[in-house]
């Protein structure tokens, strides 16, 4: 028992220790889980919550996505047990209460989820109309794509063009894609997270033009990366289209409209990052290459800091000139 | 005698309420000054000029707003032209990709500039929910980027981000819609519309804020199916608001409920 305990003592000691000496300090743990993992280890992250214990309350976190990824659903609630004790053991000396509480309810909700209490599916709804008429279009077949996956799931638009899809897996973003019986198509993006299980999504039909952007996705270690949404869209004429890069990060839009000028976004499911690009594609230059880099944070801040720019440009990442204005030189006080 | 009595004890009334009104309303000198940041091309060899935060999304944050105004010296020599300059606002978090607004300067009004730019286009409001993303890494980027050339450059005005916190917005009315209609008042610089489909059949559902630099939304509501729009504007609270509700299905019963950051009741706040 005393053997024991030196041997936690010790493992507290070199994680504090740890903590304080490099980011590679054991809160790693808590980064780049999935979900419905994600948000308790990024509450976590939180300055509300001292370490230790939360350098323990990470690996908690990650053991339970570990365990749940192994599909052992019990041994994963077993580790979110644990972090509801370390938290009530821990509160309010080494964590704030109010946050304590909003730590164990998040815990207890990703409980409800693993254990299958919540259920976890997810509802698309939407409609499909016509690019130049805005008419609803019937009859039009709608399928659904999510990132990462295989899985497809398809239904038609009824008399007024709206289609539902239940049971769908929670897991982010998404794209649907839409064609009716004259060879109209198009796309839209959505998205479905445990705290937002009900999507709806417009999609707007139209002839294939002429044009085709293509590229790769690569991540920030130059690898080409798939599972990637990619996103273009053209201000001029408020047409989009979107599609998910194959696993080698190759991208292709073919029958775009050549609408002028197009900004393309990558964005991964994951991890959150996300890249863009502008160019041209037009009657005159309709194929167009866009190879995007993903860009992840590199400074987080732990809520939403400076937003008025009071304090400069702290808690800000800028590239190119960036200029303080006096505000009523460029923005009414009334809009 | 009497009635001048009174009108004597209404007059000291009002002269009372006015007092106390104005101890708990803070004059328009009291409001915080803050700059906006403008973001350019120039200079930089890739012809981008960004901005942006990634931050933990904390319990309770519910709504996010900012405007942008898009400048640009390609304005008017090269208005029409393959130099098309972009902006692009957005917001990223796992599982979320959202465009908060995007633009260019072939679909942009013009008007005479400012900061050196030739042109300037309206202001553009955007609000998006952040509810589902708490406890999450959300980040908002504002980008500026050149097209065709590097030679003639283009800007993005930034305003300050504002946060909602869900215990900010108070209950502000509600009622029933079967037809477009118009929901009207004064109301604070948030708000928010949540309606409910009451029929059996699905429907459409299109709000558009009708100020001047007024977002619209619009969804489809599967049967007894809910959804909340978010809108923000700047300006001194209260602030008259006009929604127009539209749908293009044939069957429309909805319920709606406004909850407000500022009711009636509550002091004026001059601060935008």
């Amino acid at each position: 028992m005393i053997r024991k305990n030196i041997f936690l003592l010790l493992f507290l000691i070199l994680a504090s220790a740890g903590a304080s000496a490099s980011p590679g300090n054991g809160l790693d743990a808590c980064e780049g889980l999935v979900i419905p993992f994600d948000g308790l280890a990024q509450m976590t992250l939180d300055t509300s919550v001292a370490n230790p214990p939360q350098v323990q309350l990470c690996h908690r976190v990650a053991n339970a996505e570990k365990h749940f990824r192994m599909e052992r659903a019990e041994k994963s609630i077993g580790e979110l047990r644990k972090y509801i004790s370390e938290v009530e053991q821990s509160t309010p000396r080494h964590v704030e209460g109010a946050y304590a509480e909003a730590l164990i309810a998040e815990a207890e909700r990703v409980i409800s989820i693993i254990s299958g209490d919540v259920v976890v599916e997810g509802t698309i709804s939407g409609g499909v109309y016509a690019f130049q008429t805005n008419q609803p279009v019937s009859g039009a077949l709608v399928t659904v794509s999510f990132s990462g996956s295989e899985q497809t799931y398809s239904t038609t638009t009824d008399g007024n063009g709206f289609f539902t899809l239940e049971n769908m897996p929670i897991t982010g973003a998404f794209v649907v894609n839409a064609a009716d019986a004259t060879g109209a198509v198009g796309s839209a993006q959505g998205s479905l997270l445990p705290s937002e299980s009900v999507a709806s999504v417009l999609v707007t039909l139209d002839h294939p033009g002429s044009g085709v952007i293509q590229g790769h996705v690569f991540n920030e270690q130059a690898q080409q990366t798939g599972a990637v949404l990619v996103t273009a869209i053209f201000p001029d004429s408020k047409r989009e289209y979107t599609v998910i890069a194959g696993v080698d990060g190759y991208y292709r839009f073919d029958g775009v409209r050549p609408d002028g000028t197009v900004i393309v976004i990558a964005f991964d499911n994951d991890s959150g990052a996300s890249a863009s690009y502008s160019t041209v594609l037009t009657q005159y230059y309709p194929v167009a290459t866009v190879d995007l880099s993903l860009v992840t944070p590199g400074v987080i801040n732990s809520e939403l800091t400076n937003g008025n720019f009071a304090d400069g440009l702290t808690g800000w990442t800028y590239s190119g000139p960036v200029q303080l204005v006096e505000r009523s030189l460029v923005f009414g006080a009334q809009n | 005698m009497k009635g001048t009595s009174v009108n004597h004890m209404v007059l000291r009334l009002v002269a009372l309420l006015a007092i106390c009104s104005s101890a708990f309303t803070a004059s328009a000198e009291e409001c915080p000054v803050t700059p906006a940041a403008v973001i350019s091309t120039a200079g930089d060899t890739n012809g981008l000029g960004s901005l942006s935060q990634a931050f933990v999304v904390p319990p309770g944050y519910e709504t996010m707003s900012g405007r942008v105004r898009f400048l640009s010296s390609e304005w008017p020599t090269w208005y029409g032209t393959e130099y098309n300059d972009t902006y692009l606002v957005r917001l990223t978090a796992p599982g979320k990709s959202l465009v908060l607004a995007s633009g260019n300067v072939n679909s942009s009004t013009w008007t005479a500039g400012v900061l050196g730019f030739n042109g300037k286009a309206p202001e553009k409001n955007f609000t998006a929910d952040l509810s589902a993303l708490v406890g999450k890494t959300a980040s908002i980027q504002y980008e500026v980027r050149d097209v065709g050339d590097l030679l003639v450059d283009s800007g993005l005005a930034v305003d300050g981000i504002k946060v909602i916190r869900t215990q900010q917005y108070v209950p502000a009315g509600g009622g029933t819609l079967n037809s477009n209609s118009t929901i009207s008042g004064a109301f604070g610089q948030g708000v928010k519309l949540t309606f409910k489909n009451l029929n059996v059949l699905g429907t459409s559902i299109q709000v558009a804020d009708k100020s001047p630099f007024g977002e619209t939304k619009g969804v489809i509501l599967l049967p007894q199916q809910s959804v909340t729009f978010h809108f923000s504007r700047f300006g001194q609270e209260p602030m008259s608001w006009n929604f127009d509700v539209s749908t293009n299905a044939d069957a429309f019963i909805v319920g709606y409920s406004i909850e407000s950051t500022w009711v009636q009741g509550m002091p004026n706040n001059p601060c935008y």
